[in-house]
Formats: structure tokens, sequence, C-alpha cells
């Protein structure tokens, strides 16, 4: 977090628990595939990303390297780093994890990367000027009204968050460079579709509404004014709770490491994503991910079927096809499908 | 100890000027200008402050825009262009400058030229949503996130913003993510210039250099948030927006507390105007306001001072008595409208309502991006194929930055001429946005059990329809259901002769899969609005459905399937006529057709031109 920009503590906010919850998993297995927040206007989407910022833990990065390569090697590298034959001991920086904006109305020379046009002018040189998805390697690319943006811009998107790499090949230029990334989306789909294929590369999803209690919103409303008046003073008094997690997060990652799946549990999540008839094997590898990620912040030693049942509906309620018979929400319909296969395991 | 100020100059209007609802709007958007003006100075207010004018153009809003300029004298005023495009808006590589001085010079967009001005947009509601998303950030976050051209800056920029909503009621009206950004909503569509002449000789509220904002009691924001959740605005911003304004009409009263008149009189500025549906006014208060507006006609000054002095009653006594906030805000809030207001704003709350339900959708999938024809779009990079038009300007202006590297590079190859270097990669492509056509899903009923001995005349209507769409280039699509199960004859498409020949090979006889056969045309409508058409579905049947969507046979079980369906159809909002072409009408249909949101046509004794005339005024 830089001197000027306070963005408004991930702790403070009230509510959206689910949101927070996904956002707090991604970060402690990046693998997730991202997430994707849909709910009306006012909800709170945008500060709960933007607040996710402020609260990761650093990370190590290749000192001189534009795209924030791993002096460890692990990860994609970049052709410099890749040909560094001793990149363990070069000089290293610790930076913040990038959280970059793709914002609407970017043009695709600077999402990509293009030649630097300033050097071009002056010096007549060809010289490539990363984009910002070069920016966001090894972080979070997170695009406010996702469903707004232009076709061609997802396209290209969608290439990359699979790769992983950014292929670019234009104006004379061949590049390929590392673009590892978490993909944070919002939008409210009642201003325009998502494709099916966008929603399939976000691991998890949530539906976003606001608090109808009134004194949540009370109290929404009164940070907000605090935070306005004065975020410096507001950041720091959240300061606490943001290192708590931030350290919760740490140890989870470590926990990570040593949790594996068992076959019942495997089995399980096979059969709850043969019966909401889920496309693809995305499913079940987010489910599978999610619930081990679940157990890990949980703390349990092992992944249980109650993180199943818990991370399910985050992790498929956007992969089902419609059914022309049921107009409920995704989520509805994937929490009815829950409760019985459960009551049926449990009469077992 | 609240009648002062604002206060004042209500209730002293509503005594010496005929208190009537057009005067009282009138007054309330000179007080929202007041609010607006003050909360641009104050530099806590959240993001930047908008105010939206939901009317025609013509005097009434001049005479508004003319009191908001003699408010704000020291601002500059911005226009934004209709039909705005993103470089316009927010900025990008300004290329002359770029050449001259051999380094990037930033073009500033009009949004960054109105920090701290004032920018206004008229015909707001014709807005491209993505432009309305784009400025809706920028308030929020203060700045300009530009990401163009090679170029990457933040430019920090606040700016009031008057947006001039011109649409009519049952139009779609401003995009929601900006209309949710906006603090104050004033609709003087039914204001007329008389009264604007009225009030006009108003004493302005001088404002000090300082302006201070009052302060909300943790009870107030309770009822804030009950009040934004009563008036059906789910959203977060509209308390928060409520909150400041409360904050702000103290701060005009130079009031360090904030009143409950403050909150109702907020109430009315920032939410009526935008809610989405009408608390419930207790019942005794309602009968009040009836009796108020019958005895206006025989003694109008007396009774509108009572009026008045009641709410102050009401607002002295709240703080003793323990009622639930809401009821004594909205009891204030009913003294404090007026009459006949409430009324048409439940009007509008329903259109609203119907509308988010069925428009926004609708809306979404019928525009698409065609080729050649249309309103222009930004031009954009791409290859020159098959009817892409070259922006030749555009191409140019891509090719300029890299003459100087180009030439280097050619002379070194084989010192080739001079002149200026063009690569594919500069090719720009001019792009358009155009109304897109329209298809037509007929289902037809050919089972057995009735429609046997009308599908004649059936397949002469479709016929005859089918030629009118040709002649419109609309798209047809054809769906029967017999049997066990649905066929589409034919995917939506313009030949006219695979069409009649489809129709007709279709034989009749069998079972009534009616489910099912809605369903096939749901979803290939489903997919012509993806394709950026617009569908409508006209379904030829007598309802008396008998197989359900699995197949097998049974009534019930046929019937709640098939309303389903129709409900599935309903909530994506697609037109749909159903024609009953049983020999006699039967409830059947008719619950079908109003689960579907159908317009229902009985044919009895249809003739093949009747029903056609009937589809061509559906279809318009």
């Amino acid at each position: 977090m830089t001197a000027k920009n306070y963005s408004y503590p991930f702790t403070a906010i009230v509510g959206q628990d689910s949101l927070k919850h996904a956002l707090i998993l991604s970060a402690v297995d990046p693998s997730l595939g991202g997430v994707l927040a849909l709910g009306d206007r006012g909800t709170g989407k945008t500060t709960a990303v933007r607040g996710l910022a402020s609260l990761l833990p650093t990370i190590t990065a290749v000192k001189s390297c534009r795209y924030n390569c791993d002096p460890a090697g692990s990860g994609n590298l970049c052709s410099d780093c890749a040909q560094n034959n001793d990149l363990q001991n070069s000089k290293t920086a610790t930076v913040a994890v990038p959280v970059v904006d793709l914002p609407l109305g970017a043009t695709e020379d600077r999402v990509l990367g293009a030649l630097d046009i300033e050097r071009a002018l002056v010096s007549g040189e060809k010289v490539y000027e990363p984009g910002l998805l070069a920016d966001a390697n090894r972080g979070y690319l997170y695009i406010d009204e996702v469903n707004l943006l232009e076709d061609h811009l997802v396209d290209v998107l969608l290439d990359v968050a699979a790769s992983g790499w950014n292929v670019v090949e234009r104006e004379g230029l061949s590049v390929r460079h590392p673009a590892r990334f978490v993909l944070v989306g919002s939008g409210n789909p009642e201003e325009g579709e998502l494709r099916p294929q966008l929603l399939d590369r976000f691991g998890l999803s949530v539906d976003v509404g606001t608090p109808a209690d009134v004194k949540q919103r009370v109290d929404i409303i009164r940070r907000r004014e605090a935070y306005d008046e004065n975020p410096a003073a507001f950041c720091k008094s959240w300061q606490r709770q943001n290192t708590k997690l931030c350290n919760e997060i740490l140890k989870a990652r470590e926990a990570l490491v040593d949790l594996n799946v068992d076959d019942e549990v495997l089995g399980l999540i096979a059969e709850i994503c043969i019966a909401l008839g889920t496309d693809g094997l995305r499913g079940e590898l987010t489910l599978i991910k999610a619930a081990r990620a679940e157990a890990a912040f949980a703390g349990s030693g092992s992944v249980t079927a109650d993180h199943v049942r818990k991370m399910a509906p985050l992790a498929l309620a956007h992969r089902l096809r419609r059914n022309p018979l049921d107009d409920a929400r995704n989520t509805v319909r994937v929490e009815r499908l829950l409760e019985e296969i459960f009551a049926t395991r449990n009469a077992a | 100890m609240a009648n002062t100020g604002v206060e004042t100059l209500i209730s002293t209007e509503d005594c010496s000027v005929r208190p009537t609802q057009e005067t009282q709007i009138w007054s309330d958007a000179l007080l929202a200008a007041d609010v607006f003006a003050l909360a641009l100075q104050h530099k806590n207010t959240f993001g930047s402050v908008g105010i939206r004018i939901k009317t025609q153009a013509g005097p009434v809003r001049d005479a508004w825009f003319a009191a908001l300029q003699f408010k704000l004298p020291k601002r500059k005023y911005l226009r934004l262009p209709v039909g705005v495009g993103d470089e316009q808006l927010i900025g990008g590589l300004d290329l002359n400058a770029t050449l001259l001085a051999g380094s990037t010079v930033v073009r500033r967009g009009i949004l960054a030229e109105a920090d701290s001005e004032i920018l206004v947009v008229p015909m707001a509601d014709a807005m491209d949503t993505n432009i309305a998303a784009q400025i809706a950030m920028v308030m929020d976050d203060r700045k300009i996130k530009l990401e163009r051209d090679g170029l990457s800056s933040e430019i920090p920029t606040r700016f009031g913003l008057v947006v001039f909503d011109e649409s009519e009621a049952e139009e779609a009206g401003i995009a929601e993510c900006l209309n949710d950004r906006l603090m104050l909503h004033i609709d003087l569509s039914h204001v007329s210039i008389r009264a604007v002449e009225d009030t006009q000789t108003r004493n302005l509220i001088t404002q000090s250099e300082t302006p201070v904002l009052g302060e909300l009691t943790a009870k107030q924001y309770e009822d804030i948030c009950q009040m934004a959740l009563a008036f059906g605005l789910s959203s977060i911003r509209p308390a928060s927006q409520l909150a400041i304004v409360a904050k702000c009409l103290a701060g005009l009263r130079s009031s360090r507390a904030v009143e409950q008149s403050d909150v109702v009189n907020g109430v009315r500025l920032s939410l009526l105007g935008r809610a989405t549906t009408m608390p419930e006014i207790p019942d005794q208060q309602q009968h009040e306001m009836e009796q108020t507006d019958e005895d206006h006609t025989d003694q109008e000054e007396p009774q509108s001072s009572d009026q008045e002095m009641g709410a102050q009653e009401q607002s002295d006594g709240r703080t003793d008595a323990e009622t639930p906030p809401d009821d004594v805000l909205l009891d204030a809030l009913a003294a404090n409208l007026p009459s006949g207001l409430l009324e048409q704003l439940r009007a509008t709350a329903k259109l609203t309502t119907q509308r988010n339900a069925k428009g926004a959708k609708g809306r979404s999938g019928s525009l698409k991006k065609a080729v050649t024809r249309g309103r222009r779009l930004s031009s954009r990079r791409g290859e020159l194929r098959r009817g892409n038009r070259l922006d030749l300007i555009a191409t140019l202006r891509a090719a300029v930055p890299w003459q100087k590297a180009r030439r280097k590079e050619i002379k070194f190859q084989n010192g080739g001429p001079d002149r200026v270097q063009i690569r594919p990669s500069d090719f720009y492509i001019k792009r358009y946005k155009q109304k897109s056509g329209s298809t037509c899903l007929f289902v037809v009923d050919a089972s057995g059990s009735t429609a046997l001995n009308r599908l004649g005349e059936t397949k002469g209507a479709v016929e005859l329809l089918l030629g009118e769409s040709y002649a419109r280039r609309d798209h047809v699509g054809l769906v029967s259901f017999r049997g066990r199960s649905a066929d589409v004859l034919l995917p939506p498409t313009r030949s006219l002769v695979r069409a009649k020949r489809a129709l007709a090979a279709l034989p009749g006889g069998g079972g009534t899969p009616l489910a099912s056969g809605l369903y096939s045309a749901f979803e290939l409508a489903t997919e012509e609005r993806r394709q950026g058409r617009t569908a409508t579905i006209v379904v030829l049947t007598d309802g008396s459905a008998n197989v359900d969507m699995a197949g097998a046979g049974g009534r019930p079980k046929a019937l709640q399937d098939a309303l389903q369906v129709a409900t599935c159809i309903r909530s994506e909002g697609f037109d749909v006529m159903l024609i009953d072409v049983g020999r006699q009408p039967s409830g059947r249909a008719a619950d079908l057709a109003q689960a579907m949101d159908a317009t229902y046509v009985p044919m009895p004794f249809a003739s093949s031109t009747s029903l056609s005339n009937a589809v061509r005024q559906q279809a318009g």
C-alpha cells in the first residue's frame, strides 16, 4: 500500500461474507481460477475486490524483472529470467501482490502491450512496452463491469488466462511473456449477459446482494463516511484485523501443501457434478481445489464432506445448464440438489 | 426550531401561492439545486455529486438550469456531446502535439476537463451503457484510469454531474449503473412554465464560503436506511446519498443538527424520483390527505397551513413518543407530499418494475454489431477482409508515430523510397452498430386433438406471414409439435422456398406435447437473441396439452410442464402471441397465454387472412 493510496480495508467491509470468503480462498490457493461477483448495484463488489490489495502478503520478485518473476524459479518465467542460470542469486525485491484494474475503455495495445510509442518517436527504436497483463503477472487482474467489456478483449483475456502466457505478434514485434494471474470479475447481469465460455473460466462465483438488515446498512454507511472523512486514519484503525487475516491466509497456504483429498470425498464430488450435469471436468477440479482450500483455511487436518458441501454452490452454480422447467436461481438449484444428496447419504 | 431557512421557504410559499403540486415540485427542484451546490463545495461528499432532471428539453428545464447557473456562477459548464466516444470521454494520445513535441502528449478527455467544473449530459437516456459505466467509475474513484494508445496514467477529477433524462414514462431511462450514483432525482415532466414563473421571485439561499454540514444521530441513520428500503432501493448508495442530502439540508439552514424535516425533504429530493415500490402510508393519513384534497376546492389557504402545522406537530412530538421510526417518518412524508403525487408515483413505480423485468434484457439483445450500416462506433484495429471498410484517418494516425523507425529499417535493408510507410498492423476498420433484424418463430400445434381441422387455415396464415416477413427481410422459423415431441421444421431462415416446403410437408395427428413445442421455440428464441436479433414467438394451439416434456401421456403433468416452460419464456421477456385455434376458446389457452405474458387472440372462426392480420398487428 502506497502512502497516497488507501483502499477501503477488506476487514472493514460489513456483511458480504460469501464474497469475502471466496476472495480469501482464491488468495489461499491462487490456482483456483478466480472469482466472479455478480449482483445488483451498490452491493460493495468493487470495494471488496480492491480491499484485497491491502490485505495480501507480499511476494519476492527478481528486482530487474519487468514481470515480477519468482527468483525461486517457480511458475512461468520470462525469457530473460529463464536464461539466467544464476537466478537464485540475483537481486530480489519484496513487492506487494499486484492488483491490476482493467478499466472499461482500455485499448487492446495497453492490455497486451505494444511498441513503446515515445521511444519510437524520439529515437526510432522498436522496444516492447509491456501492458496490463504483464503488470498482473503473479497477482490479480480485476475487471469491473466484466459483462460490458468488448468481445475482442474478452477473447484475448480468456486465452491468456488459460495458458498463463501472453503472446504478442504485432507491429513487427514478437514477444512472449508470462501472465499468470487470478481473474476477478464483477458485474450486474441485468446490464448484459456473460458468455458461457467466460463464465466457465472463473473458479468461484458469488451472487451478491445488499444486506436487508437495517443495523448492517447503517454500519456500512457510517464506516464509509468515516473512511471518506479520513482514509489514512480509518485504514490504520483496521490494520490489526487485516494483518491477522493475512497471517491466517499464510498459515492456510502452508497447510494446503500436506492436505490430500481421499477417494470417498472425490466420489462425493463426482456424484454432485454428475447429478447437476455440469459440462466438462472443470467443475470437479475446481470443487476439489475449493474444498481443499476451505479445509486449509478452516484449519482442519482433512477434507470432509462438509467442506465440499459448503463450497459446491460457489464452485458450481455458474456452470449449470439452464433448465427450462426450473426458473429458480442456480444457487438455489445447487442447494436443493445438495440437500437431496446429503439426505440420502445420511440415511445410508 | 425547524421553522427557519428552507422550511420557511416552503411553508410561506405554500401559504402565499396557490399550493399546487407543480409549485411544490418546482420548489423542490430549486432546493435540489441548492443541495447540489452545497455538496459540490464540500470536499468530503462521496465521490462526485450528481443530479438527474427528468423532463423533455423546454423552458422549464432551461429555467432550472438558469437557476443552477445563478447559484454556481463561477463554474464552467461542459456539455457531453451526444454519442461521445471513449477517446473524447477519457482522453488518449494527442497525435499532433506528440509529433510536435517528440514525446508523448496526453489529450485530456472531457471528464478530465470537467475537473471541479460541472458536466452536463443532455439526452442521457440515449447514452451508451458503456459510456455510462465509465462515467460511473470515474465518479467512484475520483480519477480517470487511462489505459489507451500506449498511455497509462491516472488523472484525478471530481465534477458535478447534471443529467438530463429525456425518456418518456414507458421508455427505459438512463443506465442503472449511472442512475445509482446520482444523489438527487427530480421529475419536472409535469411542471408547466406557469408554475416556474410563480416562484421565480423566490429568494436564493446565499452560501457561506465554508459550508457546514449537519450531523446525523444514530437513530436518523437507521431511519434513513429504512426509508431507502421502504422505497424499494436495495442498493446501499441511495441510503448513503440520502444521508448526505439530509446533512446538506441542515447545512443550508446553517444548523449543525439534522431535523426530521431534513430527512423528509431529503426523501423527496433523493428517493421518490427513483422509487421502485411505494411504502404503505398509514390509512388514517391517507384519509386525511384525501380530505385535504377535497377541501382544497372550498377553502384553500387555511387548510394547507393546517396541514403544514400537522406535519410540524408530528416532528415535534417525535422525540418523546415511542412510535416506530418509519411510521412517523412516513406520516410526515405523506403530509409533506403534494396531493396526487403519491398515486402518480405508485403508477410509475409499477411501471418501472415491469420494465426492469422485461425491458432490460430485451434491450441488451436487440442491438448488434453489423458490418456496413448503422451508427458509427469507434473504429478498431483489424484486418482488411470481406466487407470490412478501412478507416483511413485512423489508419494514418496509427502509422504516423512509427514512420521514423520504419524508414530507418527500410533504409537499412535496401534504401527504399522515402514515403509514408503503412503496415497491415496499422489498419483500422470502421465499425457500425445497427438495429438488428427480427425473427418470427411460429409454433404450430399439429396434433390430432383439435388442430387437425384447423391445420389448413394455420398453414395458410403462416404462408401469408412468411411472404410478408420475406418482404421485411425478417427471419422466419417454424416449430411443430405432435405425437411425442416437437420438431424444428425450419431453423430461422430467410429462405422463403424452404419455409414453404417445410410447411406444406407438415403432417397432422397424434398427441399434444405442448411443453416440448414451447421449449423448442424458447431455445430457438434464445439463440436468435444471442445472434442479436429480436425474436417474436407466435403460438398456434388450443392449449389442451396431453403429452408431457418427457413424452409420456397424462393431462395434468402435461399441462403443468407447459405452464412451467411458459414461465421460462416470460422470465426471458420474449414477445409472445398465442392464437387459440380451438373451436371453442378454452380457459387453458388463456391461462397459458397469461403465464407467458402473451397477447391472447381467440380465433374460433378464423380464416388464414384474419389470422395473419392479427399477427401483423402484434408484430407491428
